[in-house]
């Protein structure tokens, strides 16, 4: 047991990735900032990248097809933050607010 | 068996403090707080990164998610900064607690898919598997540029029209808000 929880295998880098993927995903829920909901994502997108790396470190040796997904992956989150930015900026000036509760247009 | 102690320190430390400063971040009270606990996880995450070998990506989460998105988001928090600070922490509506149980269950159900998976597969060496060969730079250099230019030349490809079609995006954003603004 003691080896399972000092040796450092696979299931350790899995255990985070799902770790980090779950705050990220409650901070997206409850964050009332739009800041904050994308930095939450963001956090989501690099517990993702985390099994990748560890997949690919651990099983594929010769091609690193993680390493490479994970390049593309982390270009894909930096546009995605760039729109999001660029599309909150926009929403911001219509109400001035960053509280994501005053956009519940839906309920209007 | 042999455990590597100086690796599983390294481990313990960037893994705790990524969840630390994860934690952090969405607790936070200001924003611009939450911002800098965040570049922290991203250094913490790259500090993984270089555990398992993959230095040229955490060079590139470094210079990416540490060091360009966070200007993003100080401009962006330059723009909108007001007293709206208060009002705008975590909330404490239902869908608080729905998610936190909701992720709670979702949690368990995955370690508990872990410890199956332990259990169940009888050849547990992929579980205490270690990287076999340590990766050197040479060859990571190289597998990478073939799947940039060989394996997945499509999706580089694709990807650098995905590039075009969000710069042009941005600046059709742009002159959206210069007409409302007439």
């Amino acid at each position: 047991m003691i080896e399972l929880l000092f040796d450092i295998g696979l299931y350790h880098y899995l255990i985070l990735a799902l770790i980090l993927f779950s705050i990220g995903f409650f901070g997206a829920i409850v964050a009332k900032n739009m800041l904050k909901v994308l930095i939450s994502v963001e956090f989501m997108l690099t517990a993702v990248n985390i099994n990748f790396i560890a997949f690919a470190g651990f099983f594929d040796n010769i091609k690193l097809s993680g390493f490479v997904f994970s390049l593309f992956y982390l270009a894909v989150g930096a546009v995605e933050i760039a729109i999001a930015l660029a599309i909150f900026y926009l929403m911001f000036r219509t109400k001035q607010s960053v509280n994501t509760e005053d956009y519940n247009c839906g309920k209007e | 068996m042999e455990i590597d102690i100086l690796k599983t320190l390294i481990f313990y430390g960037f893994a705790g403090a990524t969840l630390f400063f994860a934690l952090l971040s969405i607790f936070s009270f200001r924003i611009l707080y939450s911002l800098l606990s965040a570049v922290c996880v991203f250094f913490a995450v790259a500090g993984i990164y270089f555990t398992l070998g993959a230095d040229y990506n955490a060079v590139i989460q470094i210079a990416i998610y540490g060091i360009a998105v966070p200007i993003l988001f100080v401009l962006a928090i330059m723009f909108t900064s007001d007293k709206l600070d208060k009002k705008t922490y975590i909330t404490v509506q239902p869908r608080f607690f729905f998610s936190f149980f909701g992720l709670g269950v979702l949690f368990l159900s995955l370690i508990y898919l872990i410890i199956i998976s332990l259990s169940l597969n009888s050849n547990i060496d992929w579980v205490m598997q270690k990287q076999a060969v340590f990766i050197n730079k040479y060859q990571m250099f190289k597998a990478i540029s073939d799947g940039f230019f060989v394996d997945y030349a499509l999706a580089f490809e694709l990807f650098s029209v995905l590039l075009l079609i969000v710069v042009v995006g941005i600046s059709t954003l742009g002159l959206i808000k210069e007409k409302t603004d007439d």
